[in-house]
Order: C-alpha cells, then structure tokens, then sequence
C-alpha cells in the first residue's frame, strides 16, 4: 500500500479523486505544478469549476462530462483548456474514471490530468510549417501552369505532336501538385482542429446537384453518370454548406474514379433518415458498381495516405488522404461515415449528419 | 486594328516576374493593353500617371508581405478611384481572404493555382465588355 502511495504523490501528471458530486477527496503534488493550486487548497472544493482551475469549456462539455461519468458510468476522456491559479490558460489531456463498487453503485471518481500545452504549440508550430510551405510551393506551381498552359494553346508558335504530348505530362503533374498540396493543407488545418464548422438552414438537393457537378473527375456533360434519386419531400438541414460538398465531391469523385469501363457506370446518391447508433440521423448513401475495396484492405481505407491495391492500380495519382479528410471532417459535424463494398463488385458509402443539424465548432479557418 | 487610345488598360499588381511576364503576354495577345507594378507604392504612381486605368489585377502576397487588402481598401475610399474594377489573383490559400476581400467590394477573387490564365483573361474581357454596354 506504501508503494501505491509513493507512486501516486510521486507522479509527474496529476492525480485526483473526487466524490460523486466531484467534491476533492485527494490531490497529489503535481496539481500545483500543474494548476497553480496547491492540494490543501482544492480538498473540498468541486473539481472543474471556475473556483479552480475549470469552467472555460461551455455547458455542452460539461453536461457532456458529467452525463458520461455519472449518469452511463464510463470514463470520460479528452482533451480541455484550463486556467491555472495565476489566470494564464494551459491545455490538459485528462481521463475520468468513475470508481464503482461491486454492486455498481458509484463510489468515487479518478481523475488524471497533464499538461500538453508544450505539445500543442508544437503541433501549431509544424502545422504553421505545412501551411508557408504550401504557399511557398503555389508559386512555383503557378509559373509551371500558366507556361505550359500558353505554350499548350500556342500562344507563342504551334508545337509538334510529340511536343504538346510530353508538355500535356508536364502540366498534368503540376494539377496533380496543387491537388496534392492542397490535401495537405486540409490535413494540418484539420488536425490542429481550428476548422470552423458553421450550420446554416438549408435545402440538400441544390447541395447535392452542385456537388455532382463541381466533382472534378465528373466530366462536364456526363453529370447524368451520376443519378441523384431527389427525396419526395425536400429536407432542409442546418449544415455546414462547404464542408458538405467537400465530403460529397470527394465520395463522388472516387466512385467515378475506381470504375472497370465507362460504358457500364452507375453511380447513385439517395437520402434516407433513420437511427444511427441511437441518434437520428440523415443518411447520404452514394453507391457505385466500381472496382470495390479489397477485404483484406478494407479496415485501413481511412488511413492517411493509404490506397487500396486496386486503387492504385486504376489511378496512379491518388494521395491517399480524400477518406481521411472526410472521416475527420464527417465526426467533427457530429456524423458517422462508413462502407459496404466487395471486390470487382462495387462499393456503398454511407454519411450521416444528425436531423438536429450539424455540430457547430469554433474555429478560426476554413478548408481549401 | 484599334487605335492604342480604345484599347482598354490594364494595371497588374505581381511581384513575382515569371508570373508577371506570362500575365502580360496573355493579356497583350487579347488586345488589352498592360501596365504594371510590383508593389502597391508603384501602383498608386502608376494610378496617378495613367490617362486611364479600365481595371485592376491584384496579387494578395507581394514581397512575402499583405498589402493587397489596404491597398483595396485605400482604393475604394478615393473617389477618383473607387469605381476601378479590381481582379483578385492570390496565392492565398483558403477561403478566409477571399471573403474578406469580397468584403470590400472587389468585382472577382481568384486562387492563382487554380485557374488557368485563359479564363481568368476571359472573364477580364467579358467583364469590360459588359460594362462598356451599360
């Protein structure tokens, strides 16, 4: 008992444990380090609060928090901001774990607290990088386009066949750079999470035709590859108008995209509204009868920069990172995105927003 | 052949000079007649010399530095010069400085990377066009 003693006062994050009404039984010396307050100072307090070191993360979080560790029972982990006794705000990973006893009732709860404020600024710090970089690159990336653009149309005197054919390669690998940077882009703008999700009312169909028609792979004239099967009745939704299409062009742009021959393409986007792990939910459907996700590949399909075997095969120039982007950008609108597929078959897409609208997220940016 | 006084003139704002040369080349071959500059000071000499300035191209990034969005607003606050149409091309990234510069009532914002010259010239000379009608 001696040891687990040492262990928890000598412990670099801090360790606390609170009553069921989260009144501080026990802090270890780590909360000053961390917090500014010292462990005499926060016994009997209610941990969080704006008395200490809490309060800064909105109702929502907090009802969230408490309806996990109390009312379901389960540990609560996350990432929040906090301000320390001095007032200078820090940012902490912390878990909640509610103590039970053998019957299940509540006893206490255990919370452990560090301080990644360090690790955040590191992250800005590379995501700053990726960011100047890519504006670095697109000057460069300008000058290969538009040269090669004016040489292509003959601005400057006819070209040979073989000329415009090898000049076609050089301005076809620019396209594939900018897509490329740009999908980096998104990635750090992302993953530092200052992407700004911002729900307004509106109809989904007019979203949904845009997006077949601003899908780059869909070539112009053939929008009706894709049929988009209009719901009876229109459904208006407070989504994230951008952010939507951005899901919908790259789900779209892969089903037209990983095909066996274009005489044969179907590709088919429906709307339904039902339950989805217990919330209510719309779900966008886009199926197609292409090349399908290998079985053995499937539970990698949204990991960055992964590309199926096939895929790779089809199209040379993927990056691997459209289903990363969309899973990141489909959870923090508060909606799930899954897949059925079966090889040489074809594959279902599946997206939800919830009917109360999307979640809306603070952030100062918007994606590329 | 029109006479250079109709031909309409064109201020381009690009401190990169590979990028600047092809702007006026492709503008030059539709007829447009260019000036430019490579910082908004020299523009300003540039609008203060000019019998006529029918439009402004924009680059946002000059000089690693963002004067593009003073330098509008500083624009649309002159009477001499705020009915000057102004072009965006910027290799800014995102949306964020496309709204912003909307905002202040430019006519068209561009991503440089992700259109190419020929529309952008195009839309240039649809847009005179027009405007010449009214």
């Amino acid at each position: 008992m001696r040891k687990f003693k040492l262990a928890v006062e000598g412990s670099f994050d801090y360790v606390l444990f609170a009553d069921p009404d989260g009144m501080i039984l026990y802090a270890n010396p780590a909360i000053e380090r961390i917090t500014g307050f010292t462990p005499r100072e926060v016994l009997g307090k209610k941990a969080g609060t704006k008395e200490l070191w809490g309060g800064l993360m909105g109702k929502p979080f907090y009802e969230r928090l408490w309806k996990t560790i109390k009312h379901d029972k389960r540990v609560f982990v996350g990432e929040v901001k906090n301000k320390r006794k001095d007032g200078t705000l820090y940012d902490a990973f912390h878990t909640i774990t509610p103590i039970l006893d053998e019957k299940g009732n509540l006893q206490f709860f255990l919370e452990i607290q560090r301080d990644i404020t360090h690790d955040k600024e590191v992250d800005r710090a590379k995501t700053e990088f990726v960011s100047l970089a890519s504006h670095q690159l697109r000057t460069p990336m300008t000058a290969i386009n538009w040269y090669s653009e004016m040489l292509l149309s003959g601005d400057v005197g006819p070209l040979s066949d073989e000329q415009s054919r090898y000049l076609k390669e050089i301005y076809q690998g620019s396209q594939r750079m900018v897509r490329l940077v740009n999908d980096l882009l998104n990635v750090s703008r992302l993953e530092t999470g200052g992407v700004l999700v911002e729900p307004i009312p509106a109809e989904l169909s007019p979203i949904i035709i845009d997006s077949i028609k601003e899908s780059k792979f869909v070539e112009t004239g053939k929008e009706a590859l894709v049929r988009f099967e209009k719901p009876k009745e229109e459904i208006n939704l407070a989504v994230d108008v951008e952010l939507l299409s951005q899901v919908l062009r790259n789900l779209i742009n892969n089903a037209v995209r990983y095909r066996f021959d274009r005489s044969n393409q179907q590709v088919e986007i429906s709307l339904d509204k039902r339950s989805v792990e217990g919330v209510n939910s719309l779900v966008i459907k886009v199926r197609d009868n292409g090349i399908g996700i290998p079985k053995a590949e499937q539970h990698r399909i949204f990991e960055k920069f992964f590309r199926a075997s096939n895929a790779r095969k089809t199209a040379g120039d993927g990056s691997g990172l459209g289903l990363y982007i969309s899973k990141t950008v489909v959870e923090k609108w508060g909606g799930k995105i899954w897949f059925e597929s079966a090889e040489g078959k074809g594959t279902a897409f599946y997206v939800t927003i919830p009917l109360t609208g999307m979640d809306f997220q603070k952030g100062e940016k918007k994606l590329v | 052949m029109k006479d250079s006084n109709e031909k309409k003139v064109i201020l381009v704002i690009e401190d990169e000079t590979p990028l600047l040369e092809a702007i006026r080349r492709k503008l030059e071959l539709t007829g447009l007649s260019v000036l430019s500059a490579s910082t908004t000071e020299q523009a300003t000499t540039q609008l203060q010399d000019a019998p006529k300035v029918d439009l402004i191209w924009l680059d946002h990034y000059i000089f690693g530095q963002e004067p593009g969005l003073l330098f509008v607003a500083e624009l649309k606050n002159d009477p001499k010069w705020k009915t000057i149409p102004i072009f965006v091309v910027s290799n800014a990234s995102g949306p964020e400085k496309k709204q912003a510069y909307l905002k202040l009532g430019v006519d068209k914002y561009y991503g440089k990377v992700d259109f190419r010259l020929e529309q952008i010239v195009n839309d240039i000379q649809e847009f005179l066009a027009n405007r010449g009608s009214r």
